[in-house]
């Protein structure tokens, strides 16, 4: 499995700890553990947290004990092959780029030395891993952004983005899922709400999926829009697959 | 029957709270749920309810509610000055209260929390698998938000056995626990990162004496004294963030992460408070002292089988006490006390 470290975190969790970088391959291992914990289906297991180069694993401790549970872990990991089941969905997601939907596109423009195209064929030509969801309630990390897109933070954070935003923080990339503060540079909007809590999971991207931003315009964005607040819009469209 | 009490006064902060949400941390979800679970599963068991069932957190006293129908309710946590229309009542026990009739509660001289159990538990809906509230989500609870005045509570029926409960003799709550000198002691056991840390750093945590921030909350207990210093810096990779943990940023100063932290972050973590020990932190409140000594892991487990057996057997119920009546007749309201007789 080529872990760095497998302990108790806690008397009631459980850390794999991977190689501290971020990069796909350690990001592949990372998922190959998730996939196998879960697959090994341990009823005292409450939650199954991956990050860049962790996995952290929080048990029941009123059905399991911290040195029994590590033992049975490391077995469950040490099972599993790094390739294993692995068959992440890429998602579509449609943005908006520029105007007032992307209130900083002239910031990135005039720090990169790009025109406003070029932004937006950068941004939307990758297809974006992501690392962990954290932060808020379905916020994606992503990896994978063209370099020459890098632009500081704002100095002043706003104290209120609007979610679906799109934005660009010093190395990073992402898409806020909720109104929340944030300092990113915001150069575009999604219409697609990434956070829906009366499901389960809550959240439309998971860890280990990949995303690639499809620009679309204002009609579009308005049209989708209009089919998410009526709830006619298919979720499916964006994995290709067709869900009802 | 369901009862229902309106908030006259929440107090610094009201919310409604149970045991918290499971299973979707991966997504970024917070567990949430009651700061000090301890007292909160006890306030049930005295009205006869489910341990998990939804209870009105209140912190730092200073409340009033009105109870709207007759019901049993229990008040449990902190002791404090609690009055029932006008008239002391004691707390951690079981009450029964008659429709109209209006709870108060002093301000706390000690500890942090006290939570309200009505028999049947607390209606509200259950949104990612719990009732608790996340504020900063704005999720779960009463429409997501601290209770303000005005807000009803409805209650699930109750049971009808007319039992109420008290604690037994001898039994304290576990979470108001303090060392002869008045300190909390948290029980923490080893981190997966000492090395991050001055080879000396943890040893000087553990002998140290550290004091409650004001700015502490249902995220973290923020501490002040003495500083850990890092080998380079406090920043890592992002990583999931394991109960208990004692976060250490770059100031030097700890935070020991609670119900509502975040699933991840990305600050070294000294060590680990031991689940039976994490109800305690619920109860801290500025200026308190606390320090953390260090046990091993099987001891811990053993720490918190040792309180899961104790909470069982933490209740006892008194058959029949006078139960107190609102009667009407002829449109006139009536208090009647009613009490079996052998």
């Amino acid at each position: 499995m080529g872990y760095d470290l497998i302990t108790n975190a806690s008397d009631d969790s459980v850390l794999i700890r991977f190689d501290e970088r971020i990069d796909p391959k350690i990001a592949s291992k990372v998922r190959s553990a998730v996939l196998s914990v879960r697959k090994a289906a341990l009823p005292w297991v409450t939650e199954i947290i991956p990050s860049y180069n962790e996995l952290l694993i929080i048990l029941d401790p009123r059905q399991i004990g911290p040195t029994e549970a590590l033992g049975i872990i490391t077995e469950v990991v040490k099972g599993g092959k790094d390739s294993e089941g692995l068959k992440p969905r890429l998602l579509m997601i449609p943005v908006c780029y520029g105007g007032e939907l992307g209130p900083d596109m002239d910031n990135v423009c005039s720090f990169t030395n790009l025109t406003e195209e070029e932004v937006v064929r950068l941004h939307s030509a990758p297809e974006y891993l992501i690392y962990m969801i954290g932060f808020t309630i379905g916020f994606p990390y992503l990896g994978g952004m063209d370099p020459r897109l890098e632009t500081p933070r704002l100095e002043k954070p706003r104290s209120m983005v609007p979610r679906g935003s799109v934005g660009i923080g010093g190395k990073q990339t992402g898409i806020y899922s909720l109104d929340t503060p944030g300092g990113w540079q915001i150069i575009g909007r999604s219409p697609v709400e990434l956070v829906d809590i009366r499901k389960m999971p809550p959240s439309l991207l998971s860890a280990g999926d990949h995303v690639k931003f499809v620009p679309i315009d204002k009609e579009r964005y308005e049209q989708i829009s209009r089919a998410v607040s009526s709830g006619s819009f298919n979720l499916g469209s964006l994995t290709g697959e067709e869900r009802r | 029957m369901s009862g229902s009490v309106r908030i006259l006064k929440p107090g610094l902060l009201a919310t409604v709270q149970d045991l918290g949400r499971k299973g979707a941390m991966a997504w970024g979800v917070p567990g949430s749920g009651a700061a000090d679970q301890v007292s909160m599963r006890i306030a049930n068991l005295l009205v006869g309810n489910e341990q998990e069932d939804a209870t009105i957190e209140f912190t730092m006293g200073g409340f009033e509610v009105e109870f709207l129908d007759d019901v049993l309710f229990a008040i449990s946590g902190v002791s404090g000055d609690a009055s029932l229309d006008k008239v002391p009542i004691a707390t951690t026990r079981a009450v029964y209260a008659s429709a109209g009739s209006a709870l108060a509660m002093g301000p706390l001289r000690s500890g942090a929390r006290q939570y309200l159990a009505l028999s049947g538990g607390i209606d509200v809906p259950v949104v990612l698998g719990s009732r608790s509230t996340y504020l900063k989500g704005g999720l779960g609870g009463y429409e997501g938000r601290a209770l303000k005045r005005g807000d009803v509570l409805r209650t699930f029926p109750g049971r009808p056995e007319n039992k109420l409960g008290s604690l037994k003799e001898g039994f304290h709550l576990p979470s108001l626990e303090k060392d002869a000198r008045g300190i909390s002691v948290l029980r923490v056991t080893e981190g997966t990162m000492s090395g991050r840390f001055q080879s000396d750093a943890i040893d000087r945590m553990l002998s140290a004496v550290y004091e409650v921030l004001p700015e502490s909350d249902r995220m973290g207990i923020r501490l002040a004294g003495e500083k850990v210093l890092h080998k380079e810096g406090a920043d890592i990779l992002s990583g999931g963030i394991e109960p208990g943990a004692v976060q250490v940023p770059g100031s030097g100063n700890p935070i020991i992460l609670m119900v509502d932290r975040q699933t991840t972050g990305g600050y070294t973590k000294a060590f680990s408070v031991i689940s039976a020990d994490r109800s305690k932190l619920g109860q801290l409140r500025p200026g308190d002292k606390v320090r953390f000594s260090m046990v091993g892991l099987e001891e811990a487990h053993g720490a918190f089988l040792g309180l899961e057996e104790s909470i069982k057997d933490s209740v006892r119920f008194d058959d029949a006490g006078p139960r107190r009546f609102s009667v009407k007749v002829d449109g006139r309201t009536y208090a009647v006390e009613v009490e079996e007789v052998l």
